[in-house]
């Protein structure tokens, strides 16, 4: 930035006319009586080697003669530069340049050699700094009566309460009575002077105080000036002559009393100035009987956050000050919370939404127990099985009496309920008809729960064999061309000698296991399966390639299978089942609906900001 | 030497077992040997696998470790079910049922716990992805799925609705094929890989 020369005020170091005062900003780098554009073709006259010439000649000539000394940071006497400079050897002019002598002519000819541009430059900073140093003196003087102000409130705040005072039989307060005890003299003399300062509204309080009003409140009023604090040097200089007199108002809360308890302070010239930062210190008189009077508690009622009046005028050092104190005040707060958790999140649940979903919940769940409940089992009365289920049947009825079947056991306890609802009744056609039935599992589970397949099938329980080795077992068991093999159990046939394979499978691994470890060393049509639900899309590939004589998914196609096999079925796990598909047909309702609410919730709300 | 000798028997072993399934006659009782062999090791693999979750579980009740109740209960348990087999038989009818009385109820509430975490999920999904194809197809396709799987429908014996019902559950054959096709594909590389020495997944 540069100052302009006229007002002093920052420009832009661009600009070259001040945006102030209007004035021309280009003198700065003007040389006053010379015109930079007629300099230029002397200049090229002057070569290099004349112009260091010209030094050389010039240092020589000048260290023969004592030099003048010049001290930094000084600048020299007008007078004397002009004595050093109008003082020139004559032989020196015989010496020096033509340029170098119309500069020393020029600057005989100009009256300041130092040039109008810095004397200029100089009344301006003189000016600022005069200014810059009266505004930091005002904001330090607001500065420490404002600090003084709050640590007398602070002190305030932890006084006792006001009490109420008792009164005299006169109806003279007793606070009142004491502070005159300390001034007769001058309470006496400035009784009617009391009427006379009319810029205080203390004289008011006092007066109400003396009709007997209520002490506290008369204490409430009184300490009104407190809040005043840049009043009373304004009302003493309305009111000279009351300023002028010691202790015209001995009543007066101890901040207004100070101006008169301490005249010497008030004759000073820098008194007004100074009378804020000299009020706590300068009333021990009158501070121990307000503290026992209890006039202090009042005090302590104050607005703490009630800015100066000066609060406007308060400097970028200031603010700063208060910004680091709000700072250090939230800092100590963080610190004091450190440790105690957040604060429960206030969630304003609207009372509306609440019982909507509870309705709509417990209407859903109403439709469930009532479809349980009421709604018959479903049984179709005409249904017709799909492709591979038909096959299977068509299978199992190919069997005749002392036929083999090999039964593959393969499924877990969690889906027993529904295998076993598929594949008893089979089991027991099959029985009935004189089939010979051997169990087999590669599974653990299936040695423990081959028992309740038989009692659900009701059939005599028999030997179940156990194929260890998974997948290898398999292929072992299909390949089994040494009768002794150890891997394969030994009650264990030729796959080739069962007349069907009937697996019950719940996991599409071992389905694949029997299909495609096995089956190659079959014959066709010797795998036939009762598979859960979920497998029956993955068995269909299996079907169209002709790898299995059939199958049925599912507790519907195994009822369907049971009825063409002439077997009765139990219904109490197909209640289940259906009572398990409404309950998720319900939260998948209750999922797209409460979606659908929030996404109105968020539009609703996003009308009235539009 | 450490990596290189699992490769040359596992490429030995795909390569005899693939040669007899080919030339069955010829090598067929040299097949059943290798079959019982890899049986064996696979059951003695079992039981160390076994024996290191006792191990692990036993040092989580010595040092007292969060949790140890739960180790407790699961030795607690293996000891009974391993005595028990071996006094009574695997072919004890009592001794069945019992384990049984365990295992039923235990995968059950397995099971039941995993729809509810299924149902939670779609409940959540529309949720936390919105409105969008992907969702809106699920939705539809597992509600639809679902009411067919009920079997209301076809117990009414719509002739147009039975059609309906059978092309929809048609559907997920498209699916099925393709996840086999894939299952298929997937298995023969993985042996193409481990016959070449490609795949080295054991000892890393």
């Amino acid at each position: 930035m540069i100052l302009c020369p006229h007002c002093g005020k920052e420009n832009l170091p661009v600009a070259t006319r001040c945006v102030h005062c209007g004035e021309d900003l280009e003198d700065l780098f003007r040389i006053e009586g010379t015109d930079p554009d007629a300099g230029l073709p002397e200049e090229q006259d002057i070569s290099v080697s004349d112009l260091l010439q010209a030094f050389r000649q010039e240092d020589d000539s000048q260290a023969e003669k004592p030099r003048p000394v010049i001290s930094i940071g000084k600048t020299p006497e007008p007078a004397a530069s002009e004595e050093t400079q109008s003082v020139t050897p004559e032989g020196e002019d015989e010496q020096t340049p033509e340029w170098l002598a119309r500069i020393r002519k020029r600057a005989l000819q100009e009256e300041d050699a130092a040039g109008e541009l810095s004397r200029k430059i100089n009344a301006m900073e003189a000016s600022r700094a005069e200014e810059h140093q009266g505004r930091v003196d005002e904001e330090f003087a607001n500065w420490i009566a404002r600090i003084r102000e709050n640590a007398r409130r602070e002190n305030l705040l932890a006084a006792k309460p006001a009490e109420p005072s008792p009164e005299s039989e006169e109806g003279v307060p007793e606070w009142l009575r004491k502070v005159r005890e300390l001034q007769p003299q001058d309470a006496e003399q400035n009784q009617p002077s009391e009427e006379t300062i009319a810029g205080f509204s203390i004289e008011a309080s006092a007066q109400e105080a003396e009709q007997g009003d209520e002490p506290a409140q008369e204490a409430e009023q009184v300490d009104e000036p407190a809040l005043e604090q840049s009043e009373p040097a304004e009302a003493l200089a309305a009111n000279p002559q009351e300023e002028s007199e010691p202790g015209a108002v001995p009543e007066l809360e101890s901040e207004s009393a100070e101006l008169v308890l301490h005249p010497d302070e008030e004759a000073s010239p820098d008194a007004r100035a100074d009378e804020e930062p000299s009020e706590g210190p300068k009333t021990p008189e009158l501070e121990p009987v307000l503290e026992e009077l209890g006039l202090t508690a009042e005090v302590g009622a104050l607005d703490l956050e009630e800015k100066p009046s000066s609060s406007e005028e308060l400097s970028a050092d200031l603010l700063l000050l208060r910004k680091q104190k709000e700072n250090a005040q939230m800092l100590m707060t963080l610190i004091g919370e450190e440790g105690k958790g957040l604060p429960p999140a206030k969630t304003a649940r609207e009372a509306s939404k609440g019982w909507y979903r509870f309705i709509l919940g417990a209407f859903l769940l109403l439709v469930l127990a009532a479809v349980i409940v009421f709604v018959p089992e479903a049984r179709p009365i005409k249904f017709e099985n799909p492709t591979p289920a038909v096959a299977l049947k068509d299978a199992l009825n190919a069997l005749e009496s002392g036929d083999t079947v090999l039964v593959v056991q393969e499924y877990q306890a969690a889906t027993s309920a529904e295998m076993e609802q598929m594949s008893a009744p089979v089991l027991r056609a099959l029985e009935e008809r004189g089939v010979k039935l051997q169990f087999l599992t590669t599974h653990p589970n299936g040695l423990w729960l081959s028992a309740n397949l038989m009692d659900a099938a009701d059939i005599p329980a028999r030997e179940i064999s156990y194929l260890a080795g998974g997948r290898l077992g398999v292929l072992a068991a299909a390949l089994q061309l040494d009768e002794s093999s150890a891997a394969v159990p030994g009650a264990l046939e030729n796959l080739e000698n069962y007349t069907l394979i009937l697996l019950l499978e719940d996991s599409q691994a071992d389905i694949q296991n029997w299909i495609e470890q096995a089956g190659p060393w079959l014959k066709a049509g010797k795998l036939g399966i009762l598979a859960s639900s979920q497998n029956a899309a993955l068995l269909l590939p299996y079907y169209d390639a002709g790898q299995l004589a059939g199958y049925a998914a599912g507790t519907m196609e195994g009822r369907v299978l049971a009825d063409a096999l002439d077997a009765p079925t139990a219904g109490a796990p197909s209640r289940a089942y259906q009572a398990g598909l409404l309950v998720m047909i319900a939260v998948l309702l209750l999922g797209m609906i409460i979606k659908a609410e929030a996404d109105s919730n968020a539009r609703h709300q996003k009308e009235p900001e539009a | 030497m450490r990596k290189t000798i699992p490769i040359v028997v596992a490429a030995l072993a795909a390569g005899f077992v693939l040669a007899a399934l080919i030339l069955r006659q010829q090598l067929g009782g040299w097949l059943d040997l290798v079959l019982n062999w890899a049986i064996i090791i696979a059951s003695a693999a079992l039981l160390v696998a076994v024996a290191a979750l006792i191990l692990t579980h036993l040092r989580h009740i010595i040092r007292g470790q969060r949790g140890f109740i739960y180790s407790i209960i699961l030795i607690s348990a293996f000891l009974v079910s391993f005595v028990g087999a071996l006094v009574l038989g695997l072919d004890n009818t009592a001794y069945l049922r019992w384990v049984a009385a365990i295992q039923l109820p235990l995968e059950t509430s397995l099971l039941g716990l995993a729809a509810l975490v299924m149902t939670g999920a779609a409940l959540q999904i529309f949720r936390s992805r919105g409105w969008s194809l992907l969702t809106i197809s699920f939705g539809i396709s597992a509600l639809v799925f679902l009411v067919i799987s009920l079997g209301l429908l076809q117990a009414l014996n719509i002739p147009l609705l039975t059609t309906i019902i059978a092309y929809l559950q048609r559907l997920p054959l498209i699916g099925a094929r393709g996840l086999l096709i894939g299952i298929g594909i997937g298995a023969l590389m993985t042996g193409l890989r481990v016959m070449l020495g490609l795949e080295k997944g054991w000892g890393e």
